[in-house]
């Protein structure tokens, strides 16, 4: 018994953002996560005839994405190295959450969260990921100090987070 | 979440913030990310902090993207810190892109996996997210793999990591893609070049490539594209027209520039400047065939590749310079081999001769020349009319041998005035021509001096064919009297350095007018 291409399509449209975003936290590059979710993707329809069923699915891609993305760390191996087997280990727990907790409409949620977020936030988080600008470069373009960017990036995530576990109870 | 998040802790460690900064700002050290790594192997408040953060990273990203491209904006481009991996960048532009038609992308993989069960063919779904097919390839090594007959999506990145693929839009244009490459079919007519080198043809126009600071819109023609890692797009024109434009930051309008058969231009930033003698036909692949075909030498060392019958190039062998220079009149040889860097098809050039071994190819070849002269007259000419001195008694070089003139349409011409000698580079020559191999070097050389004069001094040079600094041709004193010889020199597959070179024994060489007619490289194909 292995899952069915429509199980497979659905999960993977589904959890797309949160693999991604598992491929990019091991990468810090956008293009290469991409570049391995596609891989993870190619990888999901060749093996599918050894894939139980959808709990299986679900660890399965988290594996695939784990491997393929330290692979491709290792294999550009320019930016310093964060993870090691024992805190992906540990991280995996919480990607878990994420899995039970937000199992759909994660993107729809922030939309709805990054609405109610206040102007000067809202300015922070375009500087940093629309305009890719980094914390000193938003400092000097806010006038306030480096610390302070630090602080307020935090502060916003925090939020958003808080209030996409809300939106999330809300639809639920 | 069954963990609510903690905000007080956060404002508590300042430390941790700045390393999480540090950490999205992509500028980590190794000891930061030793101090992080141990943060977070200590403490799961911090780890799920850590989740949540990239997670939600991510998640404005992509938001910010969608937003930006359904209000048909793209992120602006002229920010100089921006880096290729921040994510207002192309980059990120083009996952949302991939994300959007993520679905049909794996519809597609599922369709062209060998020996998968085909879903229906009346799915309308994967026929209209189809906007092109692969029709043939050589030596493609994919990073996700395709073969010949496979649809391509719109929107889904493809990074062709070697060798060559030739592609069928569905509305027409034909496209050759030179890996390494990263691109993505946008339409039917339309086409995203990240990274890399492909060559279009479009029989009636209407055809658009993009690359991170380029459009080329074409007008009916075949062209060429490179999109280079540092955003420099290179733009060239085999046939027809393109129009080239910028992509200046949003609320900028962009800059054009109308290009016509043989020009060449580089987009960078806010300036489109035109190209001139840099050979940047040498650096593309046209055909994708195997086809049995012969190369032009002399547009070769004009900077095509072959065959795009160029001609007029100018080389002075003794000091490695070439283009449409002014005639030289005589010159002494340095004993250098001098490289070609304007050519990159072409490996050097020399002055043979001094009675001892000469250098004749970038891999350290050398060859012993017995002739003792190390000077010579006039430039090496490819193609054309012979530039002569414009002094008084200096007859122009004749291109005539055998009563066939070599400078007039259909034959080409190589004005060798004895002591020169190049060399080709056949590897980088056979690179440009996938799936096909060298066979041959052939052409007709000769002495085209005459004169009304009946006692002349006897003169006669010597001519030789060198392939990897050992020889293959030679034919000694050649004389106006021995008319066209025919040179037929067999290539191996394993050659890589063609020589061809010409020594006078005598001072005077005023009447040793060599030529080289019809001078060409034959191909056959590939035995792989």
């Amino acid at each position: 018994m292995s899952v069915s291409d429509e199980v497979l399509i659905r999960a993977l449209v589904r959890d797309r953002e949160k693999i991604f975003a598992y491929c990019w936290a091991i990468l810090r590059d956008d293009d290469l996560a991409e570049d391995v979710f596609q891989e993870v993707c190619s990888l999901a329809v060749q093996k599918r005839e050894t894939i139980a069923n959808e709990q299986h699915l679900a660890g399965w891609l988290r594996l695939a994405a784990r491997r393929k993305s330290m692979e491709a760390a290792r294999a550009r191996s320019v930016r310093a190295q964060l993870f090691n087997t024992e805190l992906l280990d540990l991280l995996d727990a919480h990607w878990r959450k994420w899995d039970e907790s937000a199992p759909t409409g994660l993107l729809d949620a922030l939309r709805h969260c990054l609405k109610q977020l206040n102007p000067r936030g809202r300015e922070l988080l375009a500087m940093r990921y629309e305009q890719g600008l980094k914390s000193p470069r938003i400092a000097e373009k806010l006038g306030c100090k480096v610390p302070t960017i630090y602080m307020a990036t935090m502060r916003i995530h925090a939020k958003l987070k808080e209030c996409i576990v809300r939106r999330m109870a809300i639809i639920d | 979440m069954d963990k609510p998040m903690d905000s007080s802790s956060i404002r508590d460690d300042a430390e941790f913030a700045r390393l999480i900064s540090l950490y999205l700002d992509d500028t980590l050290t190794e000891k930061d990310a030793g101090d992080l790594r141990l943060i977070l192997l200590e403490s799961d408040l911090r780890r799920a902090e850590f989740t949540d953060l990239a997670l939600t990273r991510c998640g404005i990203v992509q938001v910010f993207r969608r937003d930006a491209l359904h209000a048909g904006t793209l992120p602006p481009k002229d920010n100089p810190n921006r880096q290729s991996t921040s994510p207002g960048s192309l980059a990120s532009w083009r996952s949302v892109l991939s994300a959007m038609l993520v679905a049909a992308a794996i519809l597609i993989l599922l369709l062209t996996i060998p020996g998968r069960k085909r879903l229906p063919s009346n799915d309308k779904s994967a026929a209209e997210a189809s906007m092109a097919s692969i029709t043939s390839q050589y030596g493609a090594h994919w990073r996700t793999p395709l073969s010949v007959g496979n649809s391509l999506v719109a929107g889904h990145i493809l990074n062709l990591q070697s060798g060559f693929v030739n592609i069928a839009f569905n509305a027409g244009p034909r496209v050759i893609v030179q890996g390494p490459a990263r691109f993505s079919v946008k339409s039917a007519s339309a086409l995203l070049l990240l990274k890399g080198r492909l060559v279009a043809r479009a029989v009636g126009g209407h055809f658009t490539i993009q690359t991170s600071g380029a459009v080329i819109r074409d007008l009916g023609t075949w062209f060429a594209v490179h999109a280079h890692r540092s955003g420099k797009t290179t733009v060239g024109v085999y046939e027809g027209r393109v129009r080239v434009s910028n992509r200046p930051a949003t609320g900028i309008a962009p800059i054009s520039r109308m290009l016509t058969s043989g020009e060449a231009s580089y987009v960078r930033g806010n300036s489109i400047k035109p190209l001139r003698h840099t050979a940047w036909e040498q650096h593309f692949v046209k055909q994708v065939d195997n086809e049995p075909t012969t190369l032009s030498v002399v547009d070769i060392l004009c900077g095509g590749d072959g065959t795009t019958r160029q001609v007029d190039n100018g080389i002075n062998v003794a000091t490695g310079t070439g283009g449409m220079l002014p005639q030289i009149g005589n010159y002494q040889s340095d004993f250098i081999y001098h490289r070609l860097a304007f050519l990159p098809v072409v490996d050097g050039c020399f002055v043979p001769g001094g009675n001892k071994p000469t250098q004749v190819d970038s891999a350290g070849d050398t060859f012993v020349f017995p002739v003792a002269q190390s000077n010579g007259y006039y430039l090496l000419w490819a193609g054309g009319k012979f530039p002569a001195l414009k002094l008084r008694h200096i007859q122009p070089v004749s291109p005539i041998l055998g009563n066939i003139d070599y400078s007039r349409r259909g034959h080409s011409i190589i004005y060798m005035h004895p002591n020169k000698g190049f060399t080709l580079n056949l590897r980088r020559i056979q690179r440009l021509h996938p799936g096909l191999q060298m066979s041959q070097f052939c052409a007709v050389v000769g002495d085209s001096f005459t004169t009304t004069v009946k006692h002349v001094p006897k003169s006669s040079t010597d001519v030789w064919v060198i392939v990897d600094g050992r020889l293959r041709y030679k034919k000694l004193d050649v004389t106006p009297q021995d008319g066209a010889i025919l040179i037929n020199v067999p290539l191996k597959p394993g050659d890589h350095f063609l020589t061809i070179a010409d020594a006078a024994l005598q001072r005077d060489i005023s009447r040793d007018w060599i030529i080289l007619g019809d001078p060409r490289l034959k191909l056959v194909p590939s035995s792989k």
